[in-house]
């Protein structure tokens, strides 16, 4: 009762003007980054994160969330229209939705996906909101060894569930922590490669690394395409599917929740994960299997329901123990911290308004998304016609003007256009952005609880193994190498997901 | 997959100005960068107070973290010279490319001497006329107004206050 109190208050707070018309601006611009071939929710979230300085914590997040989950809703666009995956998550999207479009029923495949992301999407916040507050309740006493140990751990499954090789992808985390470096040390206060420059005090902003490792490699690597996209154009009225095409998606559609709601819990890759999971799956159980890759409803429905159920459970690491697991709850995140909120066991009780709010909301955008993704579908289709070259001036603009408003730096822009020629070179040779800005945000923690557990038990490393430290990991480890073990006995391949993740 | 295409990061398009540099080659140089920069952080650290294992200092985690990107960075650039190369070219120095790169450099050192709505506005005058290949007048009418929408939207609506410079 105490909960459904708490979500009514939420809803409180959801419900106002402002935070109504900020969440409508996220799933809109969510949709229009999920569209755009190149762009993805990083790119997007990373783009719109200043202009949430100057809102209040509860609205600013409650935007950024409705642009994670709405480009899940726009990426399905694309995959059915042009066969182009509008984010890595839509990938496996592309193989029927786009055969059904090519035989005529572009109509159906793009009603099922937005009903199946509506529903994976309210399920998964059902589930957000169940798990959650206990859960931190749970993790308010766990103490820095157990904390160290987490965060390690998720960036060694980073390691070998991302689509780069490990290699390289353990070097970008490497340089993540170490670039996380910079600074004032937190426990000494002693500076660490300022140079002397009081500028670099609190280290090099994220948002300008975010912005130009994401938003500024991605678009240089998109300057180098230039390919004419020719999209196959429903009409409103082909949007209602046959009965036969309800009876095949509505079991697709169960499924699809359930598996993106527990693979969310695997770090890194998540979102694209089950959605290969959920596709499997359904090809499996169906009983003409000869149908996938040939226009199967079921082969656009679970996977859809799938991706969308991923951004209710990649929350709970973020909300109940301040770790995010995937790069869009990093700039998460990111926002919460500027903001002056610490995520973590303690968010429910210290912002109430933050968490609840952010719930609250989530149920309202996944219904503004779906009222959105069904009429506007051709609007949203005519965005592919915009030429990328008159693109890329208003978002260099809106990057630079963002980024400054930040720190009011303009070596912040500095910063911003230098990692954006760093994230464009090593990208260009295989390395994965998304390992490197999980280990920037959770740098700073990561040595501070180190250091700390070490203090507090006088040097002993033996508090990294100790009983509780011990049952949390291996528990934790045990349920994520389980579900990885699940995703490649169900197809999925780290090739596949290297092509997906090139094109978030 | 038809995404083939888009998610060839190496595509060249015609005239792009991009040079096929051996991907052996770029990979190992990568790697020298990220030893590089594996060494400053011990090199910087070295000034730092260590500690030791029992107490680590400030200078601790840099160091430690410092000599394992030089330790990764050795074994891609021991990999790279051994030829394991997932492709054999990689195409550099895209005409788009250096000029969106060129034209940021060049806003960043304008930014504040000149002012943000002279500096962005050049900037998107500039890269429509190269990019989008509009006539100088569209370009410039176009850069206008969107630094209106900027104006409308950062000033007037977030309050932020952008560098004014000297105009």
């Amino acid at each position: 009762m105490a909960a459904f109190d708490q979500l009514m208050s939420g809803f409180a707070v959801a419900l106002t003007g402002k935070s109504l018309l900020y969440c409508f601006i996220g799933c809109l611009w969510g949709t229009v980054v999920g569209v755009l071939p190149g762009f993805g929710p990083l790119a997007g979230m990373t783009l719109l994160l200043p202009l949430t300085f100057g809102l209040d914590p509860a609205t600013g997040i409650i935007m950024l969330a409705g642009i994670f989950y709405g480009a899940m809703y726009g990426g399905s666009t694309t995959s059915i229209l042009v066969r182009i995956p509008g984010e890595a998550a839509s990938v496996i999207t592309c193989i029927d939705g786009y055969e059904m479009a090519r035989r005529g029923r572009a109509g159906p495949a793009l009603m099922i996906a937005a009903v199946g992301s509506f529903i994976g999407g309210t399920v998964s916040v059902l589930g957000l909101m169940l798990v959650t507050p206990p859960l931190a309740r749970v993790m308010v006493s766990i103490g820095q060894p157990v904390e160290v140990a987490l965060m390690l751990m998720a960036l060694g499954v980073v390691i070998f569930v991302s689509a780069g090789p490990p290699l390289k992808t353990a070097a970008m985390i490497v340089l993540g922590l170490a670039v996380g470096t910079v600074g004032l040390d937190h426990l000494t206060g002693v500076p660490r490669f300022t140079f002397g420059n009081l500028g670099l005090a609190d280290g090099l902003s994220f948002t300008a690394l975010a912005i130009g490792l994401f938003g500024l490699s991605e678009i240089f690597l998109n300057l180098e395409k230039s390919e004419a996209v020719k999209a196959i154009r429903p009409k409103l009225r082909e949007l209602i599917p046959r009965s036969s095409d309800l009876r095949q998606s509505a079991p697709a559609i169960a499924r699809g929740s359930i598996i993106g709601f527990v693979f969310g819990i695997i770090p890194g890759v998540s979102h694209v994960t089950s959605t290969f999971v959920s596709y499997a799956v359904e090809k499996r159980l169906s009983r003409r299997p000869e149908t996938f890759g040939k226009g199967a409803i079921a082969g656009v429905a679970g996977p859809e329901t799938a991706n969308n159920a991923v951004t209710g459970t990649a929350m709970i690491p973020l909300l109940a123990l301040g770790i995010p697991s995937i790069p869009a709850t990093a700039i998460l995140l990111s926002a919460l911290t500027i903001h002056g909120v610490q995520p973590g066991p303690l968010l429910i009780t210290q912002h109430p308004d933050v968490f609840w709010g952010l719930v609250a909301s989530m149920y309202v955008g996944n219904a503004v998304l779906l009222i959105l993704n069904l009429p506007l579908v051709g609007i949203f289709v005519n965005l592919l016609r915009i030429p990328y070259p008159w693109l890329v001036p208003a978002i260099l603009v809106i990057s630079m003007v963002g980024v400054y408003s930040v720190n009011l730096k303009a070596a912040d822009i500095w910063i911003m256009v230098l990692s954006g020629g760093v994230g464009y070179l090593l990208r260009k040779f295989g390395y994965e952005m998304a390992p490197l800005l999980l280990a920037l945000v959770l740098g700073d923690r990561l040595e501070a609880n180190f250091r700390l557990a070490l203090l507090m038990s006088g040097g002993s490393y033996a508090t990294f193994a100790d009983s509780a430290a011990l049952i949390v990991i291996a528990a934790a480890l045990c349920l994520v190498l389980i579900l990885q073990a699940f995703a490649w006995t169900f197809g999925y391949r780290k090739s596949v997901a290297d092509q997906a993740e090139r094109s978030s | 997959m038809a995404a083939d295409a888009k998610l060839d990061v190496n595509a060249r398009g015609d005239g792009s100005g991009a040079l096929p540099v051996p991907a052996r080659v770029g990979e190992m140089l990568v790697a020298l960068a990220l030893l590089a920069a594996g060494g400053f952080f011990i090199w910087q650290s070295a000034g730092l107070p260590f500690g030791d294992l029992h107490r680590p200092g400030p200078g601790f985690f840099p160091s430690v973290l410092g000599s394992a990107l030089g330790v990764l960075a050795t074994a891609v650039l021991i990999r790279a010279w051994r030829g394991a190369a997932e492709v054999e070219t990689i195409h550099l120095g895209h005409r788009n490319v250096l000029a969106v790169l060129a034209a940021s450099i060049a806003a960043a050192v304008g930014f504040e001497r000149l002012g943000a709505y002279a500096t962005l506005g050049t900037l998107a005058g500039v890269l429509l006329l190269v990019l989008a290949r509009l006539s100088l007048w569209r370009a410039a009418l176009v850069a206008s107004l969107g630094m209106v929408a900027v104006w409308a939207i950062f000033k007037v609506l977030l309050g932020v206050q952008l560098p004014p410079g000297p105009f």
